[in-house]
């Protein structure tokens, strides 16, 4: 395992992740993109934090904001979609693309 | 010695337009004032007549008021103001205390002072201005008993005929400036002006002074001005406004020969007036009429004698014809004033009753009518002489129309002298005859009767003969002959019941009576050869034709032999042209007025019906065009407008579908674009 092959990792799933967010039309689509993204971030960050500065808890701490910031999103992300869907039916961008009313 | 002259022409103009100002107010002074003024007036004339001063006043830029009295001026206004007197102190007596004195004598002042200037006026401008305040002053002089309709009708006929020949002056003037040599309006320089404009100038002047003159075409004016009072007949047909004509053509008697045609077409003009208006004369029942008819008859003379360049003739004969003339139309009008009558058959015996008047009017008569030695005999051969140089055919017209004016003198005479009708005798009865105008009388017995009458059965009233009198032409005989006099106007004298015994005229009257019989005899001298060379030399320019013995012989012979058969035999009887004064006012209305009402006519239909529709349609025209444009055009316009508008909203929708704000709307748009950049790179390349 080397810097490299994690740093791969990470651009690879926030490219997925970004084409993911750019394409997809259905709302939990499109955050499961967006989740993709978060996660290539925390790995290019934890890979970084554990190949350069492996001594102080600098990186660890970002890891840990960020999964959180990821975790709060996503209750934040899917309530809004259910309730988007309880009152619209609607689950894709498009049909959402006015939020008023 | 221009203050003379001044004097002259200002005192008469400023005391006359003080006392017409003052109106009624001076109705009392008026006649002693004017008559003072014109006695003033003679004595400055005499002077200016000695002296032939001059006068200048600065008027317009090279155009000076230029007055200057030379030999023939001289003369004419001592003639003017000599009669003017007489005339105004005639007029003291027969305008009454209750007529508006002081206009009449304002008036009349104003009409012999206008005179006097068109006589020493000595270039056009003035000329013009003094001939135009005397056509205006003759206006109000012939209307100025103005409240009966009839005569305000003559003043306006008599205005206008003289008014519409007067452009021709304005003709001339502009003429003589067209012309333009230096001092073109100079009168003595009128005859250097260049040829195309020589002749307008001579055809402009000459008819001028035929209308002012009542030469033939312009005649019957004279006809209507006879409704004036009497003493302004006596001043408009003796010194003024008719002799005017007559003066302004001997004056310019160089122009007429420097045009070559004039003095020929003037010459003839003369001629042909004075036999066709001498027998017009001769068919007039109206004592008056037949005094207008002989003036025109009279100054056709003078007028020949300017065609024909015997100056000194023309004016000997205007001098002795403003004495004879004056003094028979005041004699007329004393009569006319004391008898209420104005025929020549009502008038029977007038002579008898009033017997300084009979005997002044029978001098005046006779000088009419040509007896020699009196003094228009001789003035007649001496005009005649200038027309034999010219052609024996004009000295012949000349002759004849002697003759017709002793036949008209005398014709009056006679009736004057007749003994009065007493009523109930078996006299002779007039019987009103209508269409001849001329009495038609029963044999009386005398054994006089005119011929070529038939006897009419007696009717008629004696006493008072009833005639219907043949008044001017194109009017109703006036209703009866009296002079409608205001109601409070007779004082001394009651008109109408003119008794058998006579009316005493005014003793005012009787000097001017006298005073104008001396003159006329006295003129006689101008006959004899001292005196008539006296003028010429006086008149100066060139030497003119004088008569031989013969020519005297010849006419007063003829004179002699036309009146003793008139007298003894009565005045041919002459038939309606000649009594309405040859129809010349009919043909004017049928030539002149009528067309041009007509013309008139067609132009005020033609503005109606063309001019004011035109103009009513261009506007609805224009109200129909704009509701089309509204119709057509505006909509289109706000269709087109509406359009664009909408389409801007179109493309604003088209424009905005793109911006979704959809991510992946944008990645496809994005992907696309890049797209066609890419094959299009590969394919360009």
């Amino acid at each position: 395992m080397s810097l490299d092959l994690l740093l791969l990792l990470a651009a690879a799933l926030f490219s997925i992740g970004l084409f993911g967010a750019l394409t997809q039309q259905s709302v939990v689509m499109l955050m499961m993109g967006l989740e993709l993204m978060l996660g290539g971030v925390i790995v290019g960050a934890a890979a970084i934090w554990h190949f350069l500065t492996p001594d102080a808890a600098d990186g660890q701490v970002l890891v840990v904001l960020a999964v959180t910031v990821m975790a709060v999103e996503m209750a934040v992300g899917f309530a809004v979609v259910t309730a988007l869907f309880r009152t619209r039916e609607v689950d894709t961008t498009d049909m959402a693309a006015e939020l008023k009313r | 010695m221009s203050a003379l002259l001044w004097a002259l022409i200002a005192l008469p103009l400023a005391v006359g337009a003080l006392l017409t100002a003052a109106g009624r107010y001076a109705d009392r002074a008026a006649p002693a004032v004017a008559v003072a003024c014109a006695t003033a007036t003679l004595g400055l004339a005499v002077a200016a007549a000695l002296r032939h001063p001059t006068a200048e006043a600065p008027l317009l830029e090279h155009l000076p008021v230029r007055l200057a009295v030379d030999g023939l001026s001289g003369l004419t206004a001592v003639t003017v103001a000599a009669i003017t007197a007489a005339v105004l102190l005639f007029s003291a007596g027969d305008i009454g205390p209750g007529e508006s004195r002081a206009r009449f004598f304002g008036l009349m002042l104003l009409f012999s002072g206008s005179m006097l200037t068109t006589v020493t006026a000595a270039s056009l401008p003035v000329l013009l201005m003094a001939w135009e305040v005397m056509g205006a002053t003759s206006w109000a002089l012939i209307g100025f008993w103005w409240r009966d309709p009839a005569r305000g009708r003559a003043a306006n006929t008599a205005f206008l005929t003289t008014r519409a020949a007067d452009l021709g002056l304005y003709l001339a003037a502009g003429a003589a400036l067209a012309g333009g040599q230096a001092n073109a309006l100079a009168l003595d320089g009128l005859s250097r002006t260049a040829e195309p404009w020589l002749s307008a100038v001579t055809a402009g002047v000459i008819v001028a002074a035929l209308g002012k003159s009542a030469q033939l075409p312009f005649s019957f004016w004279l006809s209507h001005a006879m409704r004036g009072p009497s003493p302004v007949s006596a001043l408009l047909h003796s010194a003024t406004m008719v002799v005017a004509g007559a003066y302004l053509l001997l004056r310019l008697e160089p122009l007429l020969s420097a045009s070559g045609w004039g003095g020929p077409a003037v010459a003839w003009t003369g001629a042909a007036t004075a036999v066709l208006l001498g027998l017009v004369a001769v068919a007039q029942a109206d004592l008056k009429q037949l005094l207008a008819a002989s003036s025109c008859a009279q100054i056709g003379f003078m007028v020949m004698a300017a065609g024909t360049g015997s100056v000194t003739g023309g004016t000997v004969q205007l001098m002795a014809h403003a004495a004879a003339k004056s003094l028979a139309f005041l004699v007329a009008g004393a009569w006319l004033t004391a008898l209420g009558v104005r025929t020549l058959p009502a008038l029977r015996g007038s002579a008898r009753r009033h017997r300084t008047a009979g005997l002044s009017f029978t001098v005046s008569a006779l000088t009419l009518a040509g007896i020699p030695p009196l003094s228009l005999w001789a003035a007649k051969d001496l005009l005649l002489a200038g027309a034999l140089a010219e052609s024996a055919w004009l000295y012949a017209v000349g002759l004849a129309a002697g003759v017709i004016s002793a036949v008209y003198a005398v014709k009056a005479l006679w009736f004057v002298w007749r003994p009065a009708p007493v009523p109930g005798s078996g006299v002779p009865s007039v019987t009103p005859v209508s269409g001849t105008g001329l009495p038609r009388r029963e044999p009386s017995a005398s054994g006089t009767r005119l011929p070529g009458t038939a006897p009419a059965p007696g009717s008629g009233r004696p006493g008072r003969p009833t005639v219907s009198g043949s008044g001017p032409p194109g009017e109703p005989p006036a209703p009866g002959t009296h002079l409608p006099r205001m109601p409070a106007a007779p004082g001394s004298r009651p008109p109408g019941e003119p008794s058998a015994s006579g009316i005493r005229l005014p003793r005012v009257e009787a000097p001017p009576f006298v005073l104008l019989a001396v003159a006329c005899v006295g003129l006689t001298a101008l006959a004899v050869p001292p005196a008539r060379d006296a003028v010429a030399r006086v008149l100066g320019g060139a030497t003119q034709p004088v008569p031989v013995a013969w020519e005297f012989a010849l006419s007063g012979g003829l004179a002699l032999l036309a009146s003793a058969i008139v007298w003894t035999w009565g005045a041919p009887a002459l038939g309606a042209p000649w009594t309405d004064w040859l129809r010349l006012e009919a043909a004017a209305r049928l030539l002149l007025v009528r067309p041009t009402i007509r013309v008139a006519h067609a132009l005020a239909v033609f503005d109606d019906r063309v001019l004011d529709r035109a103009v009513d349609g261009v506007a609805r025209g224009v109200l129909a065009l704009a509701r089309w444009t509204d119709r057509r055009v505006e909509t289109g316009v706000d269709r087109a407008v509406e359009g664009v508008a909408s389409a801007a909203r179109a493309l604003g929708r088209w424009a905005r579908g793109p911006q979704s704000g959809q991510l992946h709307q944008y990645l496809a748009q994005t992907v696309a674009a890049f797209t066609v950049l890419a094959i299009a790179l590969v394919l360009v390349r």
